[in-house]
């Protein structure tokens, strides 16, 4: 075996294992949750103990805590996450769905963010030291600073007082549009504002992060050499140190996806937007444990899988740490 | 790091330390100072003050319950230091145990250790405060508590890889020659090493967990009883005052907030580059 | 180098790709979504052709099934598609026809014979008849039911011919509750699980099979429910005006409030007193109130075997705190006087309230003096306590997501530390709550919670069953009441013979609770609807509203005011997406340029 291949064999190893840490992890916390979720959903004077006994049985409630674990560990690998026990659907119906207008969200605010992030980070850190440099990093600073929650709000204010904007929701309900173009404005129409806040957040810590990795490696041997044979700063940047430095990024955005999915949930909330932090926050209220378990190990393997990716991808590209 | 009149000059000489210190020393006399600067007790009620707008008596109106604003984000401030500090300081000492012994013990205590650090790193920490805050209840020491515990990861981090370099050095080997315990050599001769990169980021973990307070306030499962920032733009959702346009109810909370943060933010990047001085921005 | 260069480009290529694909695939999605299944619109309709949206916030459908379903809103969402035998016409308190057009109820053998509409169709062309009442009736008794309760007192349901059904029943009680069985289609219902069916057929031709008015043709989770006319619907006289309705789900009350100003959403109920000002000084809007179904209450955790403090258990205690508390004052500072008082368990509306009962008046100096005579004379840091050191200090459990309620538990605290009495407020959220209140021992925990009811069973005194004996252990009692005398009294009631008979049941239970004190009632918010003038003919006199989630005549009744109108559509922003859209690829372009431009 190669090193590389060694080197992903090792890394896929511990991916694996983090999942199932995951899972038990993901299990045990919800089932010592308090509060029985019969009990709490149905709270209503028309149920009988038989008929909490009969919903027990219908949800597993009623099996001992270790023939539980292994039924959800069972299940979770077949794919199975059970039946919601609010939306009495199949877990699968309702998280999936959610997921994917997350993503419709989270990925091109990511995407955005990072580009907007590269440009701005790579001005701050071409100029350090001036004052343009002071300024871009103490607006990224600040950017990153904002409450996201309270930010949506102030946009929601704006769209209140000048009527334009939708403020809730990914389309104009029960509309049936003319054609696939009219669907698509009324689509980006509900994303504006949330795409804005979720974007302009993310965006101040990708100019921070951009920035210190490309200082570092603008202070690297090889490119003190290649300046001292003359090289211009515009030539230096554009061709060794942009390169280099956005291999880093890659891994560090990877390790901040739990972070940007925190400013995700944040954003649905404030914003209706029917994604799985949307989902979650109900769920909670609601105690609604197949969905609140299903979602948890969805969006912990989902960045447990990207962070492989971006290890993948990284020692692929930069030779210098493939034998680590 | 090693002497202290010395540091204080770069940190003094640092424009955005002072300017953090500066923002941060301003909110701990707003905390300290609650009870004489706010014109009226934050819990007083007056039905016929729903939503008064600004006023000489009531510099940003009053709630739906008719309670001054000023008087409370004023009191606001009190909870997001405490938590803020609290829970920074249980996550640095957290992270600071675990660096240090996961990078001086090396072998399979480092692997499990980073294994485990991985895991809290990966995982979305918002919506596992949120169910924990759930299920804990959400009194202020078990919001400090989940706040601090779930955050500890990335100190832990750093410190291991400072470990890793410093405990190569020569006074440590020799130590070890001496047959001084591990403990000893961690605490004794390695910790006064990490301090460094430990100021810078114990200030990003404040920052930090004072978001995260506000966000828990604002989701409903943290304290909603008690006079915080996230609480009054909480209210402000959830009574109608935003969707009615009562700009002075959301705004100054919201604005504290974000200051109180960029002030430690401020602080912890000025530290950070007087111990690294590659990131400076302004020389000197 | 070279190669890095340009596998940057080569991102910023991929990305724009993903965000355009992603974006796609989500109005794709949809697309593909919507155009399955539905009810063809019937041509050329001479009622127009309008779309009503309401807006529901707070909490969402669980599922469109009638036997399991829990939510309020699926059970609106349901009397607008689904009929029962009759309904119940809370204004004039009495049976209205529905599926039913006449009936005959024999008090004296226990018997009613009800006659199905012969006009009465499914929207798939299926007649309605009475072997759709039987399978209805047979499948709410089952265990898994949350209307079981409302079968209870129904022995049996025969046939007598297709459109005609004879229910043997017990007491005169369930004849109430029939309004609240939703008969559904045999035809479709046999070839699922009652159990599990989320009530409407997300893959197949026929996606909703109803006898209302409106039929359901799209359902997304966690957004809403469009329901259109029924072009099979059988009672001419109730023609809808409008051809569509639509009840969209809200995550917030002011992303709701946002949407109806923005033109989303044509109706809400439950607007918050904030948000009155911007609608009524605007002639697009009209603002109304109605009673409420909701009230706010104390429950004191008087259970003989509960962990609680135990001076609670003591009636005089109780009673002094009902008269320290200023009613008036929480309905005028929590609702902005958008509330009222009230002295029983039921909603004011509730046709079994018992009006004779008053709210205990606001005494501070009798409540002292009731609690001096307790023994509790003695004041230790302002807390009250007896000569064996039991101190009136109280935990009041709230729930978290309630401002109001959370508002309402803080007033109570101060009102009550004028008496000695020291309330310690915690608000947590309802999940936390139930796990405080209903320890697993099957006893109480709390000492005081503050919580609310939605007593949306207006034409029965359901919620006198909640202080029945053993209802602890159902997580349903949060007081712990348990009376032998008023558990008789409920028998007595559900076997009542005649409606005056269990009024006089009702009422004497009702009076036992208010003088026992298990609960303290507080106060009933009122109800405040807002809708925009382009629609007339809603009518606010329901309890909870129009838009409240009981009142089934809302979209029969409701019209456009100007019939030449054309629906407010959200093109009108077509631009602002398509300028979004500019400003992606922009930034992409420009990402990838100024990398370029530095070769």
């Amino acid at each position: 075996m190669s090193g590389f291949q060694k080197y992903i064999s090792k890394r896929i190893i511990f991916a694996a294992i983090s999942i199932f840490i995951i899972f038990t992890f993901d299990f045990f916390l919800f089932r010592l949750m308090p509060g029985n979720p019969i009990q709490i959903l149905y709270r209503s004077p028309a149920l009988s103990p038989s008929q909490i006994a009969s919903l027990e049985q219908q949800f597993g409630l009623n099996l001992p805590m270790w023939q539980q674990y292994l039924l959800f560990i069972k299940n979770t690998f077949s794919g199975n996450f059970g039946i919601s026990i609010y939306y009495h659907q199949s877990v699968s119906s309702v998280l999936f769905p959610a997921l994917l207008n997350s993503l419709i969200l989270l990925i091109p605010a990511t995407i955005i963010a990072i580009f907007l992030g590269i440009i701005t980070g790579k001005i701050a850190a071409w100029r350090r030291g001036t004052t343009l440099d002071g300024a871009i990093t103490g607006g990224s600073m600040a950017l990153y600073s904002i409450p996201t929650f309270w930010l949506g709000g102030m946009f929601i204010l704006l769209a209140i007082y000048t009527r334009s904007l939708p403020v809730s929701g990914m389309y104009t309900t029960g509309a049936s549009f003319p054609s696939f173009a009219a669907q698509l404005a009324d689509l980006l129409n509900h994303m504006i504002l949330p795409l804005t806040t979720l974007t302009l957040v993310l965006f101040g810590q990708f100019t921070i992060i951009m920035r210190n990795s490309l200082i570092d490696v603008l202070e690297e041997d090889y490119i003190n050499f290649a300046k001292s044979k003359g090289a211009s700063d515009n030539y230096l940047l554009a061709r060794h140190a942009v390169p280099n430095a956005e291999l880093p990024m890659i891994s560090v955005i990877a390790v901040n996806l739990g972070l940007s999915v925190g400013g995700a949930i944040l954003t649905e909330v404030v914003f209706s937007w029917p994604g799985i932090g949307f989902l979650i926050f109900n769920a909670v209220n609601a105690r609604d444990y197949p969905v609140l378990q299903a979602a948890f190990v969805i969006v912990a393997v989902v960045i447990v899988l990207a962070n492989i990716v971006a290890d993948i991808l990284y020692s692929y590209l930069d030779p210098r740490i493939r034998y680590q | 790091m090693n002497d202290d009149f010395s540091f204080w000059k770069e940190f003094k000489s640092n424009r955005k330390g002072v300017a953090g210190l500066i923002i941060v020393g301003f909110f701990a006399m707003m905390a300290l100072l609650a009870p004489l600067i706010s014109p009226y007790d934050p819990n007083a009620t007056n039905p016929s003050l729903f939503l008064a707008p600004s006023s000489s008596v009531h510099i940003f109106g009053t709630n739906t319950l008719g309670q001054d604003l000023f008087s409370r984000d004023v009191y606001g401030a009190q909870i997001s230091l405490i938590v803020g500090i609290a829970a920074g300081a249980v996550a640095v000492a957290i992270g600071l145990v675990a660096g240090l012994v996961s990078g001086y013990m090396g072998g399979l205590i480092d692997e499990i250790i980073m294994r485990v650090v991985d895991f809290f790193i990966v995982i979305p920490a918002i919506v596992f405060m949120i169910i924990v805050a759930a299920l804990l209840g959400p009194s202020l020491i078990n919001i400090i508590m989940v706040i601090g515990l779930l955050s500890w990861a990335p100190t832990a981090r750093i410190i291991r890889s400072m470990v890793l370099s410093i405990r190569e050095w020569p006074f440590v080997e020799s130590a070890k020659a001496n047959n001084a315990g591990n403990t000893y050599i961690m605490f004794r001769h390695i910790f006064p090493n990490v301090t460094s990169v430990l100021y810078g980021n114990a200030m990003l973990a404040i920052s930090a967990a004072i978001f995260t307070q506000a966000a828990l306030v604002f989701l409903g499962v943290g304290n909603v009883t008690s006079i915080s920032w996230g609480e009054i733009i909480r209210q402000a959702y959830t009574t109608g005052a935003l969707s009615s346009g009562d700009m002075l109810y959301v705004l100054p909370p919201g604005i504290f907030i974000f200051v109180l943060i960029f002030g430690f933010i401020l602080m912890g990047y000025a530290l950070e580059e007087i111990m690294n001085p590659r990131l400076r921005t302004i020389k000197g | 180098m070279m190669k890095n260069h340009r596998y940057s480009t080569r991102l910023a290529i991929v990305s724009a790709i993903v965000i355009s694909a992603l974006i796609l695939l989500g109005s794709g999605g949809q697309a593909i979504v919507q155009s399955g299944g539905g009810v063809a619109q019937p041509a050329a309709a001479s009622s127009g052709n309008q779309t009503f949206t309401t807006g529901w916030f707070g909490t969402y459908i669980d599922t469109l099934n009638p036997f399991t379903s829990y939510s309020q809103l699926t059970s609106w969402i349901n009397s607008n598609q689904l009929l029962p035998l009759v309904n119940f016409d809370p204004a004039n308190h009495t049976i209205q026809p529905a599926l039913a057009s006449s009936w005959t109820i024999n008090y004296s053998n226990h018997t009613a014979i009800f006659n199905l509409n012969p006009n009465a169709v499914w929207s798939d062309g299926v007649n309605v008849t009475s072997q759709d009442v039987v399978y209805t009736y047979n499948i709410a008794k089952r265990n898994y039911t949350f209307i079981s309760e409302y079968t209870a007192a129904v022995t049996n349901v025969t046939a007598l011919g297709p459109h005609q059904v004879m229910i043997a029943f017990n007491g005169v009680l369930w004849e109430m509750f029939a309004a609240y069985v939703y008969i559904v289609p045999y035809h479709i219902w046999k070839n699922v699980d009652p159990a599990t069916y989320p009530g409407y057929n997300s893959n197949g031709t026929t996606y909703f099979v109803g006898d209302g008015p409106f039929v359901l043709t799209k359902y997304v989770v966690n957004q809403y429910a469009k329901l259109e006319k029924n072009p099979k619907w059988f009672i001419p006289s109730q023609q809808p005006k409008i051809s569509t309705v639509i009840f969209q789900e809200f995550g917030s009350q002011s992303s709701a409030i946002s949407a109806l100003q923005s033109g989303a959403v044509q109706g809400l109920s439950r607007i918050l007193p904030a948000n009155i000002g911007q609608f009524q000084n605007n002639s697009n809007y009209k603002v109304t109130q109605s009673p409420s179904l909701e009230y706010m209450y104390l429950a004191f955790n008087v259970d003989p075997n509960g962990t609680g403090n135990p001076t609670l258990h003591n009636l005089t205690v109780r009673q002094a705190i009902a008269h320290a508390l200023n009613m008036t004052y929480l309905a005028d500072t929590v609702y902005h006087g958008y509330a009222n008082t009230l002295a029983s368990v039921l909603a004011p509306t509730n046709q079994y309230y018992d009006h004779n009962l008053q709210p205990y008046s606001y005494n501070v100096s009798l409540a002292k003096q009731m609690l001096d005579q307790a023994g509790f004379n003695k004041t230790v840091n302002g807390v009250r306590e007896n000569s064996t050191g039991a101190k009136l200090a109280y935990t009041l459990l709230v729930p978290s997501g309630d401002t109001e309620a959370v508002n309402l538990a803080q007033l109570v605290a101060s009102n009550l530390s004028s008496i000695g009495v020291k309330i310690t407020v915690q608000a947590e959220t309802t999940g936390s709550m139930a796990a405080t209140i209903w320890s697993s021992n099957g006893t109480l925990g709390q000492d005081i919670d503050l919580w609310d009811w939605f007593d949306n069973v207006q034409a029965a005194p359901q919620l006198l069953s909640v202080f029945l004996s053993g209802q602890v252990v159902t997580g349903t009692s949060d007081s712990g009441f348990t009376n032998s005398t008023y558990d008789s009294l409920w028998t007595q009631l559900l076997n009542a013979s005649t409606p005056a008979e269990a009024k006089n049941i009702s009422n004497q239970m009702q009076q036992m609770l208010y003088n026992q004190l298990p609960y303290l009632s507080l106060v009933a918010p009122t109800s405040i609807n807002v809708w925009s003038t382009a629609y007339t003919n809603i009518n606010s006199s329901f309890p909870g509203g129009p838009f409240g989630g009981m009142d089934y005549l809302t979209f029969i009744q409701v019209e456009p005011a100007n019939a030449n109108s054309t629906p407010a559509g959200s093109n009108n922003y077509v631009l602002y997406g398509i300028g979004a859209a500019i400003l992606i690829i922009v930034g992409v372009v420009a990402a990838v340029r100024v990398r370029g431009r530095d070769k």
